[in-house]
């Protein structure tokens, strides 16, 4: 596969990983949340393992690869989350993390110091079940896919509940185990509805607008979606978790691309590790590393405003980045 | 006592699943002993879900694809508590037990897992395709060296085991057939792998290499050929040994304990009639192993009382029939771990048996630490009345306000499965019932609580009796 995909004036080119599996500093452990702050800073939310529990948020810069610390730590105290659902920066940086363990949102400031943790486990009204995705709006407020509940909850972002929508079942509106959430600049949602295969499109008061993808493996289709994001020209970028690629679409639906994963070159913290140990290289150089480049679960998206696409494999320890060129022009068919 | 059908389900669902609670007992006795057989046998054709992999992907990634081999063991156990269909893991098991492959050697938890997956997809299919996937499955290539068994330079060891463990059992083959079933496996090898790190784990891969194989004619079993592998299993699979030797297996595992393997030659089995049954069986649908376990679960001896209580659990029973009765991780949670090292720490380390003979079974599963653990595992577990399964058997026996001793022993042993103990035990479990004084449930809070103390107290007691660590 080409590592650039062109489609209407549009090209996606991967450029590079960061990653490596491991239990702190530059690794990362079954990534499932992402985030971006200012000065090209980047921050991934990590499951890390029940038998090793190393849950925590890595900071590190996007660019250089430059790791920086490790955010909270496993467990159920101040600071301390376990399956960690989602991850968001809000205006100052501080930053938002869901605990699917503890029905709880956890947030740091950007020098992971411990904000709060609030969130009531239940099913009432304001109550979450292991909840996951969530996104701000232009007012930061924020949206929960509360999971377990099959719907969608906002609050502000210090835990005071706002509405609720949604409910079990298959239907325009209905959920079943919603997983990512995100927010295009005119503040409608869009929703990875995980059990039902296809993201769904709301107004910010949750009435139902539009479906991207159906159930399937094919080109266009959905199998389990995990995550979703919105580009500033209103592209729809859906984490496609179970067919383990990324899909692309036009704001009316139309598809465009699927990224696959390309990462053939090693990420900087990786090739430290490699480098290390001759033999590690050359059982590489034996053996068809094809499976290692492809996406594998990716569990969560992030486009930025400068068209960089970051793509978190929970099964592959790394972030995959692309670059999306918004006005691409072929190049000479003859050459 | 018991109703019959309901016991007679009990039994069954000990033996062909995990136990069941008292609820499932009476709607699968509703619904009749064969038509439950039936369901068991065929969840497709009877609507039974299948099992929610990715549910389990999603909630519990380090454990879809383990780094460390307690979440290897973990994975595999997990599916035993929570799958809807108990047979298939059961069978699972099963395979897992004979064709036994140890990640000691292996170190790819992941791996194991996908031999287990093979086990699981196909553990209810034909042997001999069965046994054609074994002789492909990169754990077990890795395990017994036939990625070391050369055209020039053979190694026996997968042939070996494969007669002697895997098929006709010892005594029916020469140390001849040994190295041409060798010969005929050569360029059974796997793919170098993509390394551990810097990223994560990747699956092995079979390939056949023809440049390695020995084209060369061989004898086996009085058969001359140019054989490769498979005509190899065509010839086992035909051997009237095999079918004896996975008769045997199944009557041991399905229905009373036998000496261990490694006797069989010396011992013949406990019921050869029985054995000799399965064994028509197996031979007469042509290998298939639902068929055979259709005649074996509608036999006289299998649902014969004899046989009843008669097998010593297997430690995955014990966890996995507990966590099932307690009705627990009814929705993910964090603590898969423990419970699956559980099972290791009760003699049973799943995706991971001490040699290619699997385990011991029968009364080997008993020692002085053994049983204590098992114990214990059981009473803690059933000591907690959060647990919606041990709150459902409060509830029902709170039904009545009062109870008398017998009532509230009676009524435990019923609610835990139908367990039916020896006279003396059930005098034991009264008489201490009647030394804590008048058994009331009350209204008041404290009334309720005291009650269910009352009842998980005896529940505990039942945990510790040779019936309910016998299944």
């Amino acid at each position: 596969m080409p590592v650039t995909q062109i489609a209407t004036g549009r090209a996606f080119t991967y450029v590079d990983n960061i990653g490596q599996i491991g239990a702190s500093g530059p690794t990362l452990r079954h990534p499932v949340g992402l985030a971006r702050g200012a000065n090209d800073i980047l921050y991934v939310a990590n499951w890390g393992t029940e038998s090793q529990p190393n849950a925590r948020i890595t900071k590190c810069v996007l660019s250089t690869q430059e790791w920086i610390a490790d955010i909270g730590q496993p467990g159920s105290g101040d600071g301390e989350f376990l399956w960690p659902g989602g991850l968001i920066a809000d205006s100052n940086e501080n930053l938002y993390l869901t605990d699917q363990a503890a029905s709880k949102i956890v947030s740091f400031d950007k020098d992971g110091n411990f904000l709060a943790k609030w969130g009531t486990p239940g099913s009432d009204q304001g109550q979450l079940l292991r909840p996951s995705g969530l996104a701000f709006d232009s007012d930061e407020n924020i949206f929960i896919s509360d999971t377990r509940n099959h719907r969608v909850q906002k609050f502000t972002k210090d835990g005071t509940f706002l509405s609720s929508f949604g409910s079990k079942g298959s239907a325009e509106d209905q959920f079943n185990m919603p997983w990512g959430i995100a927010l295009d600049k005119d503040d409608n949602l869009y929703v990875a509805d995980w059990g039902n295969s296809r993201v769904q499109k709301l107004s910010h008061e949750g009435s139902f607008l539009q479906t991207f993808g159906s159930p399937g493996h094919h080109k266009g289709e959905l199998d389990h979606p995990s995550a979703v994001a919105v580009d500033k020209d209103g592209d729809v970028y859906i984490a496609d978790w179970a067919n383990n690629r990324v899909i692309v679409f036009e704001p009316d639906g139309t598809f465009l691309a699927t990224l696959i994963g390309d990462a053939t070159n090693l990420s900087e913290w990786a090739k430290g590790k490699v480098a290390a140990n001759p033999d590690l290289a050359k059982a590489r150089a034996r053996a068809d590393l094809e499976p290692e480049w492809r996406l594998w679960h990716p569990a969560a998206l992030h486009v930025g405003d400068d068209y960089k696409i970051l793509i978190a494999e929970a099964q592959h320890m790394r972030v995959q980045i692309y670059q999306k060129d918004p006005n691409y022009f072929e190049a000479q068919f003859t050459l | 006592m018991a109703g019959k059908d309901i016991a007679l389900m009990a039994h069954l669902m000990r033996r062909a699943g995990f136990g069941a609670t008292y609820e499932e007992l009476e709607a699968r006795a509703a619904k009749g002993y064969e038509a439950t057989v039936e369901e068991l046998l065929e969840p497709d054709a009877n609507g039974v879900p299948e099992y929610d992999e990715l549910t389990l992907a999603r909630y519990f990634p380090d454990m879809e694809v383990p780094s460390a081999p307690a979440l290897g063991t973990a994975n595999f156990m997990y599916h035993l508590y929570t799958t809807p269909r108990p047979l298939v893991e059961k069978m699972t098991l099963f395979w897992h037990m004979l064709f036994a492959t140890g990640n000691s050697k292996v170190d790819n938890p992941p791996e194991m897992l996908q031999q287990i997956e093979m086990f699981r997809q196909h553990g209810m299919g034909n042997y001999k395709e069965l046994l054609m996937g074994v002789a492909k499955d990169p754990s077990m290539i890795f395990w017994l060296d036939n990625n070391q068994n050369h055209k020039l330079a053979p190694n026996e060891n997968w042939g070996r085991e494969l007669l002697e463990l895997f098929s006709m059992g010892q005594g029916n083959y020469s140390e001849d057939d040994v190295k041409m079933t060798a010969r005929a496996f050569t360029g059974w090898t796997i793919l170098p792998k993509i390394p551990r790190t810097p990223y994560q784990r990747h699956h092995w891969k079979f390939i056949y290499k023809a440049e390695d194989h020995d084209n060369s004619e061989k004898t086996f079993l009085g058969h001359k050929g140019n054989f490769n592998g498979e005509d190899i299993i065509d010839i086992i699979v035909d051997q009237p040994a095999t079918a004896q030797f996975m008769a045997r297996h199944l009557y041991n595992y399905f229905v009373a304990d036998e000496v261990q393997v490694p006797s069989w030659l010396d011992f013949p089995p406990r019921d050869p009639e029985a054995v000799n049954a399965i064994a028509d069986t197996f031979v007469k649908s042509g290998f298939e192993i639902k068929d055979t376990l259709r005649f074996l679960f509608n036999s006289d001896f299998f649902k014969d009382e004899s046989v009843w209580f008669a097998k010593v659990k297997n430690p995955a029973e014990v966890v996995a029939g507990t966590i099932r009765l307690i009705g627990d991780f009814k929705e993910p949670r964090p603590g898969v771990l423990p419970i699956g090292l559980e099972g290791a720490y009760q003699g049973q380390d799943l995706i991971n048996p001490p040699s290619v003979e699997g385990w011991h079974t029968g009364k080997e599963w008993v020692d002085t630490g053994s049983l204590v653990r098992r114990v214990n595992f059981v009473a803690d577990s059933l000591s907690n009345a959060d647990m919606p399964g041990v709150q459902a058997i409060i509830n029902r026996l709170g039904s009545n306000d009062t109870l008398t001793p017998e009532q509230l022993v009676d009524g435990c042993l019923e609610l835990l499965g139908a367990i039916r103990v020896e006279d003396g035990t059930r005098q034991q479990l009264v008489d201490h019932v009647k030394a804590s004084g008048e058994i009331k449930r009350g209204s008041s809070e404290d009334e309720v609580r005291a009650f269910g103390q009352r009842v998980t107290e005896v529940l505990q007691l039942i945990a510790a009796t040779r019936e309910y660590q016998f299944g």
